[in-house]
């Protein structure tokens, strides 16, 4: 005969398991993907949610965060603020929006802490070349503009946010630092739908945010620069941080085996030498983006000073192949068949 | 907790036991682990909307505009297209991951299940 005392505590302790189940279990977290092509590259947006609307809510609102930005951005529309600034370059102030003028301020800041290494005033040499067509400009050419780059002439108006570039010809591109600014925009309006993790992946510029369903970080690959696309050089586990990789294979051509690349030095108006990609991690996209860029242009050894001193974590693939990881990068790492 | 009540067990109150929080352990575990398992899917956007979604199982050749895309052996690639530089098409095969051709706004994905395909959750570079 059973003890019915006992199976009254079974009872309890039964109940008890239910309700510690019961009151543990939210709904199940699951991982929502979308892309759009937008500032001319594959932005990816994921995120962690129990629902699938209140996930493609936030997705929808994120992607139209980063397309209003496209529109104020781009230099390939017309109609763009920056556009708009640099047709009025030496002539007049053009207002610009919160965000515009926040980024331009947040590039001229790079600028001046790399030496002018990123210089948002590249454009007029940006439009020299064209990596398609593998156009490669003469060096007279790049000459008579180089004069026209210069960081220190981009003139601010903070009383009514206004930008005006110092002499006519010159010309704003800020693709070296849109992208990871985007991204961090992004993640902003996915926290502000209520979007607890996720990554935003404008194209190589990435931030992620909050753990995975699993409770682990989220793992950034970074890409081999003479692999194939799929084939990476490290595994990075990452939450609550950003990472950007500036590489010579993103967009280039080769004559007579020499490697023509997009990351032009403003000093000089030709492709910088000395790396094969910097990857660099920070709690922000609009600092790992442009950073990366100034890293790889200053080159390895003023690349590295300008690593330690400002304590970046980097990780970086020089000419010759070989790898420097900083110090502080190293415990982010994970074995790559993780 | 008062455990005294197990002095007085006996076989059948701890075989009822086991059982009761066995079939709880079950229904946790059925709850958390029970999803879906598709097939390997190829996943066309144009212009940022959804043209194609087919198993990677099945061969097949896509003109999609001016590109020609080919599943075969559980492969996708561009064979060709109209694109200035063709990368795209010189990207090869794929098993995992995407293709894209900007000129042509095309997005060619494989889409895995999340569960065992993801080793890592995005690249940079």
């Amino acid at each position: 005969m059973l003890n019915f005392t006992l199976l009254k505590k079974s009872h309890i302790l039964f109940l008890l398991v239910i309700l510690i189940y019961g009151c543990s279990h939210e709904p199940q977290l699951k991982v929502y993907k979308k892309f759009r092509i937008v500032m001319d590259t594959v932005v990816t947006i994921t995120v962690v949610s129990p629902s699938e609307k209140d996930a493609e809510t936030a997705i929808n609102a994120a992607f139209s965060v980063i397309e209003r930005l496209d529109k104020s951005l781009s230099v390939f529309s017309p109609d763009s603020e920056i556009s708009k600034i640099n047709k009025s370059a030496g002539v007049d102030f053009v207002k610009v929006s919160e965000d515009t003028y926040q980024l331009i301020n947040a590039a001229i800041k790079i600028a001046q802490v790399s030496d002018g290494a990123f210089d948002p005033t590249i454009g007029p040499i940006v439009n020299l070349w064209d990596f398609v067509k593998k156009v490669k400009p003469h060096p007279d050419k790049i000459r008579d503009r180089l004069s026209l780059v210069n960081y220190k002439d981009v003139l601010f108006d903070d009383s009514d946010m206004s930008v005006k570039l110092k002499n006519k010809g010159m010309a704003l591109d800020l693709g070296g630092i849109a992208k990871g600014f985007a991204a961090d925009k992004a993640v902003l309006s996915l926290k502000t739908s209520g979007i607890k993790a996720g990554i935003v992946a404008c194209a190589g510029d990435i931030k992620v945010f909050g753990k995975k369903p699993d409770m682990k970080n989220w793992l950034v690959g970074i890409r081999s620069p003479r692999g194939k696309p799929e084939d990476l050089n490290a595994v990075l586990s990452l939450n609550d941080l950003a990472v950007s990789t500036s590489g010579d294979y993103e967009r280039y051509f080769i004559i007579n085996d020499i490697r023509y690349h997009h990351l032009l030095d403003p000093k000089t108006g030709s492709p910088a030498i000395g790396f094969q990609s910097v990857s660099i991690v920070n709690t922000q996209g609009v600092n790992t983006d442009s950073l990366s860029t100034a890293v790889f242009v200053l080159g390895p050894q003023k690349g590295l000073e300008l690593v330690n001193k400002m304590k970046l974590m980097a990780y970086m693939v020089y000419s010759d192949g070989s790898v420097y990881v900083t110090d502080n990068l190293k415990e982010l790492i994970v074995p790559m068949d993780k | 907790m008062n455990l005294d009540f197990l002095k007085s067990a006996t076989i059948y109150d701890i075989i009822l036991f086991a059982l009761l929080l066995i079939l709880s352990l079950f229904g946790m575990v059925y709850v958390y682990g029970g999803s879906a398992n598709q097939g390997d899917r190829v996943v066309i956007d144009v212009n940022n909307i959804q043209a194609y979604d087919l198993p990677i199982d099945n061969d097949k050749v896509i003109t999609q505009g001016n590109m020609i895309i080919e599943i075969k052996g559980k492969k996708v690639r561009v064979k060709d297209a109209d694109c200035p530089n063709k990368l795209c098409v010189k990207q090869g095969w794929i098993v995992s991951g995407s293709i894209i051709c900007l000129p042509n706004k095309v997005v060619i994905m494989i889409k895995k299940n999340i569960e065992n395909s993801i080793k890592t959750d995005a690249v940079s570079g």
